[in-house]
C-alpha cells in the first residue's frame, strides 16, 4: 500500500508551493489525505484573515523622498568663499598680484581646474560635505600654484 | 521599488506593531535603509522579499524595544487538530480577533504567518530572510497557524 506523504508536504500543496503530482494524486484517491488537506488549508484560510489592504497616506512618499534627497550642500557658495579667502590672502599679500592674475587671462591650466571644481559640484549630493570642502581646497591650492609657476615663468620678481 | 513595496512593507509593519504611526515611521525606515544599502541588493530578484527582510528586522527589533513578550504557547496550548465545522465558523472571525490571537503567538510563529500571510513570501523567501532551514520555516508555518486558531478559539470562548 502507498504510503501516506508527511503532513507538511500536504501543507506545501495547500500553499501551493509543492509541483508534485504524484502527492497530489496521493492526495486526491486517500481519504486520510484528503480530510489532512481540507483540514491545512483551512487553516490557511483563517491566516489569509491577516491580509490587509492599508494603504499609506500621500505624506509618507513627500516625506521619503526628503528624506532620500535631501537639499544639496551648498557647495558653490563653499566654493566661492574658499576661492574668494584665497584671492583676498594673495591680494594683501602682494598688492600687484590680481592686476598681473587680470592680465595674463585664464589659461587652459586653470580651465581644466575650473572644469573639475564644477564636476565636483555636480557630485556634491553624492559625497559627504566634509570630501567637498577638502576638494575644493585641494583644486584651489593647485590652481594657486599654477598661476604661480605661470608668474614665475613670465618673470614678474616683484610681484 | 517605493510605489510598488510601500504599501506591502507597510502593511506587514502594521501587522508586526498594530499601530499606524509606528508602521509608518518603521516603513519609511526600511526605504532609508534599502537605500543605503542599494549595493548589497541582487538586481536579478525581485525587490520585494528583500525589502520584507528588512522590514521584519526593524520590527522585530522594534518589537523587542518597546514590548514585552507575549506568554509562550507549550504543547498543551494547542488544540486537537481534528477537522470539523469550527474552522468554517472561524474563517469569519474579525479582524480585530484575529489581531488579538496573533498577539498572543510568540514572535517566532507570528514573524512566519506575517511573512507569509501579509509579506506574500515563498517558503525559500521566508527561509532567506529569517535565516531558517526550509524544514523549520515549514514546521512554525503549521503550528503558527494551528496556534492562532486555537488563540481564536480561546478568544472566542472568552
Ligand atoms: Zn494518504
Amino acid at each position: 500500500m502507498e504510503r501516506c506523504p508527511d503532513q507538511l508536504n500536504i501543507q506545501a500543496l495547500a500553499d501551493g508551493e509543492a509541483q508534485d503530482q504524484q502527492l497530489w494524486n496521493h492526495v486526491q484517491r486517500c481519504p486520510h489525505c484528503s480530510d489532512q488537506y481540507r483540514r491545512l488549508s483551512n487553516l490557511v484560510k483563517i491566516a489569509d484573515g491577516l491580509k490587509s489592504d492599508a494603504k499609506l497616506p500621500a505624506s509618507f512618499y513627500r516625506s521619503l523622498e526628503t528624506k532620500i534627497n535631501p537639499a544639496p550642500f551648498p557647495a558653490a557658495l563653499v566654493a566661492a568663499v574658499v576661492f574668494a579667502l584665497a584671492l583676498l590672502s594673495l591680494v594683501l599679500l602682494g598688492p600687484n598680484y590680481f592686476e598681473w592674475w587680470l592680465s595674463v587671462g585664464i589659461t587652459n591650466q586653470v580651465g581644466l581646474i575650473l572644469d573639475a571644481f564644477l564636476d565636483l559640484l555636480a557630485y556634491s549630493r553624492l559625497v559627504g560635505p566634509a570630501w567637498i570642502i577638502m576638494g575644493l581646497a585641494a583644486l584651489v591650492a593647485m590652481e594657486l600654484f599654477i598661476l604661480n609657476l605661470i608668474r614665475n615663468a613670465e618673470g614678474l620678481k616683484n610681484v | 521599488m517605493v510605489e510598488t513595496n510601500a504599501d506591502k512593507i507597510y502593511r506587514l509593519a502594521l501587522r508586526y506593531t498594530q499601530d499606524k504611526n509606528q508602521a509608518e515611521d518603521l516603513t519609511q525606515e526600511t526605504f532609508l535603509r534599502a537605500y543605503q544599502n542599494l549595493a548589497s541588493y541582487d538586481r536579478s530578484k525581485p525587490a520585494g522579499p528583500w525589502l520584507c527582510t528588512i522590514a521584519a528586522n526593524l520590527c522585530r527589533n522594534w518589537l523587542r524595544d518597546n514590548r514585552e513578550l507575549p506568554f509562550d504557547f507549550t504543547e498543551e496550548n494547542i488544540l486537537p487538530t481534528n477537522s470539523g465545522p469550527e474552522e468554517l465558523y472561524l474563517q469569519q472571525e474579525s479582524e480585530t480577533e484575529l489581531l488579538q490571537a496573533l498577539e498572543k503567538l510568540p514572535l517566532i510563529y507570528r514573524e512566519v504567518l506575517l511573512l507569509r500571510h501579509v509579506g506574500e513570501l515563498s517558503y525559500d523567501e521566508i527561509a532567506e530572510a529569517l535565516n531558517l532551514e526550509m524544514s523549520i520555516v515549514k514546521n512554525r508555518l503549521y503550528r503558527g497557524r494551528l496556534m492562532l486558531k486555537s488563540s481564536l478559539i480561546g478568544i472566542r470562548e472568552g
